[in-house]
């Protein structure tokens, strides 16, 4: 057990580094905002009011959330191992079609399994999730690829194989516009009326914080954290670093195909994947992003999760009321992840300001192209 | 000569391959059209990011900078009325992306994987946020004609080829940057700076100026890429135009080891399987029997399976991905 003042200092230390991340990405999407023409005052207002502003929009945002706190953890899990499994994306439209071929096709050709057709469902989205996700593993296992150039190779197979099912073999023949839904026994309930929060949040949290315990107090969990930080020391202690790599990864798509799932049992008024995919998609992209703010911690993820639910339930707002596109947010997460790109952000900030950085390295570029120049024009004319 | 032999056994079976795609009806010649094309934007991306990658920098946001430049580009061809002011308002705006990985890679030791991540979600959002802001129309934008870079019409005695002025200087450049990186004083010094910075900064060299300006080169190449999808090839811009393909991208640049000439050669197959899966996709016969959205995933599938094969030869720069702290 870590002494508490330091967690605590190192808990607060990440909240100020988090917050300050959101200012850099607030900040510049204000220019982008502005160069447009349009009011960043006006747009911020009402992304915030959107996403916070009363108890129905904060209960929407609870439902927007639940998904990214999966695709978050499965993030989190697999950078606690060293490795970036961008592939939670390809892996979460996976898990979707899982959650519809058995809590939907599956349980209505079959009425007597309907019955069980909730944990079918899930059972379907974490198993196919883990299937999307056993192909980059096996190939970084077996021959080395690196993991985030083959699993957006299978993000993109995903795509194209969810777009093939949803428009075909799984099309709702009464609304062809979506797949068809699941039945009625495979919904989670709404938790409050006229919202679209279900107690699929509570399944989402549970499994987060299961990650994190697993992580910190099994056996499992401290072999993983090990080759993470040392492949070499984990060899070196006799740990299969294959074996953990590859559990690791599994593990991370089961997750994060339970979080496409929960966007089909867990959210109304459709309970189905749409046509072009629209309601699963970048739910893994954005996973990354709530990972990256919890500092890759699965138990953090649950409220980091909220913030960036938030910002996808507020940017509704923005497009009607601001006339900015919705799609901002995205760019402000891209940017947050920017800034938390850069280590300890803080504690370069106390000694010289980011400005003051980003002057230095234009400057210190610009004299050093021109020195180079100049001697080679010297080099040239004698 | 071993190459050699391999370099002839590979032709003669691309050769044989395009004979029997002939007998099922798909012209050799067209093919290899639409195959240049494809190839083109990896081809350059490949080229400038293997270079910026034996100076020891990843750029994992090169998919992000085709986005993005490829919608700039549209913006900059209408604003100033040609085709090429627009080529080189997304080279610009891709250098300029470049050079803030560069800098985030270097002074600021950012995690180069992390940073490449944050460029291409920001991508994902800005490049839908700029159509809608720039054009009012959300999702896509077609320019009128007059503003794309037209395709040339070659023709030598009785064949006439339609080939972009820039997919010839796809191929120029490789070896160009090959001869740069194995011939010059340079290419020894960008070297050093990938397999040991410590070295390289010892014996006087500027590990970050090279580092910068090399992900500065690597970015406007991507750029000029991004902007020929655009303007050359698709003849306009969907908020999704880059599809996977500066992944493609780093797929040629991992297979080939970080060589400029190779990763040429991988970007023309990838191209090539590209052209061949629309083919397919829109053929008589074909069309009817495999599912078009499973034929269009094969690019990636190819992608794949070439990168598995030749990836575990390869050896990569000692310090690749690594920020360099100074004492």
């Amino acid at each position: 057990m870590r002494p508490l003042k330091s967690s605590v200092v190192g808990v607060l230390t990440r909240l100020v580094e988090a917050s300050l991340a959101l200012a850099i990405g607030l900040a510049i999407s204000a220019v982008l905002i502005a160069v447009y023409g349009y009011d960043p005052a006006r747009a911020f207002y009402w992304l915030f009011y959107g996403g916070f502003g009363t108890w129905s929009l904060l209960f929407d945002t609870l439902a927007y959330a639940t998904p990214l706190m999966l695709t978050g953890a499965a993030f989190a899990v697999c950078a606690s191992t060293g490795m970036f499994n961008i592939g939670v994306e390809g892996q979460a439209y996976m898990g979707a079609i899982g959650a519809v071929a058995l809590g939907g096709l599956l349980a209505s050709q079959l009425p007597e399994l309907a019955p069980a057709a909730l944990p079918l469902a899930l059972a379907g989205s974490a198993g196919l999730g883990a299937l999307w996700a056993l192909g980059p593993a096996v190939l970084k296992v077996l021959r080395g690829v690196h993991e985030v150039i083959s699993s957006i190779m299978f993000n993109w197979m995903a795509f194209y194989t969810a777009m093939y099912l949803v428009r075909g073999p799984l099309m709702n023949p009464a609304r062809p516009e979506m797949s068809i839904s699941v039945v009625p026994q495979a919904r989670f309930p709404v938790l409050f009326r006229g919202s679209i929060l279900t107690n699929s949040i509570y399944v989402a949290v549970a499994i987060s914080i299961l990650a994190y315990l697993v992580l910190r107090m099994t056996r499992l969990g401290f072999e993983m954290r090990l080759v993470g930080s040392n492949p070499d020391a984990a060899r070196y202690a006799g740990v299969s670093v294959s074996r953990t790599t590859l559990v690791a990864y599994l593990l991370s798509g089961a997750i994060a195909g339970l979080g496409g799932g929960l966007i089909v049992v867990g959210r109304p008024p459709v309970w189905s994947i749409y046509g072009t995919l629209g309601n699963v998609v970048n739910v893994g992209f954005d996973g990354i992003g709530v990972s990256m703010i919890a500092a890759n911690n699965p138990a953090a993820v649950v409220l980091s999760s909220i913030l960036i639910g938030g910002l996808w339930n507020g940017s509704r707002f923005m497009e009607p009321y601001a006339g900015v596109c919705s799609e901002l947010s995205r760019a402000v997460i891209g940017l947050i992840v920017l800034a938390l790109s850069v280590p300890g952000v803080l504690r370069m900030l106390r000694r010289r300001t980011v400005l003051e950085l980003t002057v230095a390295a234009l400057s210190a570029f610009v004299l050093r192209t021109f020195g180079v120049l100049r001697r080679g024009l010297g080099r040239w004319s004698s | 000569m071993r190459g050699l032999l391999r370099f002839s056994i590979a032709i003669t079976a691309f050769a044989a391959l395009l004979a029997v795609l002939s007998l099922v009806g798909l012209s050799p010649k067209s093919l290899m059209e639409a195959a240049l094309l494809a190839m083109t934007p990896l081809a350059l991306a490949a080229v400038g990011e293997s270079l910026n990658q034996k100076g020891g920098v990843v750029n994992i946001g090169i998919d992000g900078i085709f986005l993005i430049t490829a919608t700039v580009a549209v913006f900059g061809a209408e604003e100033f009325g040609s085709g090429y002011a627009g080529m080189l308002v997304g080279a610009c705006v891709g250098a300029f992306l470049g050079f803030v990985h560069g800098v985030l890679s270097t002074y600021a030791r950012a995690n180069q994987i992390v940073a490449g991540i944050g460029m291409n979600i920001f991508a994902y959002g800005f490049v839908p946020y700029f159509l809608m802001a720039a054009w009012g129309f959300p999702g896509i934008r077609v320019p009128p004609s007059w503003v794309l870079v037209p395709i040339r019409v070659v023709t030598v005695g009785e064949v006439s080829v339609r080939i972009s002025e820039f997919s010839v200087l796809a191929v120029l450049l490789a070896p160009l940057l090959h001869l740069l990186l194995y011939g010059t004083p340079v290419g020894l010094r960008i070297r050093a700076c990938g397999e040991s910075p410590e070295a390289a900064d010892v014996a006087g060299v500027s590990v970050y100026g090279i580092r910068i300006a090399l992900s500065t080169l690597g970015g406007a190449l991507a750029g000029l890429g991004g902007a020929f999808m655009s303007l050359a090839w698709f003849g306009g811009v969907v908020k999704e135009i880059s599809a996977g393909r500066g992944f493609i991208a780093l797929a040629c640049v991992v297979a080939s080891g970080l060589e400029p000439l190779l990763s040429l050669g991988f970007a023309f197959l990838f191209g090539f399987s590209e052209a061949l899966a629309y083919a397919v996709a829109v053929t008589p016969g074909v069309k009817e029997v495999v599912p078009y959205h499973l034929v269009l995933s094969i690019p990636y599938v190819v992608t794949l399976a070439i990168v598995a094969v030749f990836v575990g030869r390869r050896r990569f720069p000692r310090a690749l991905g690594q920020p360099y702290v100074k004492d």
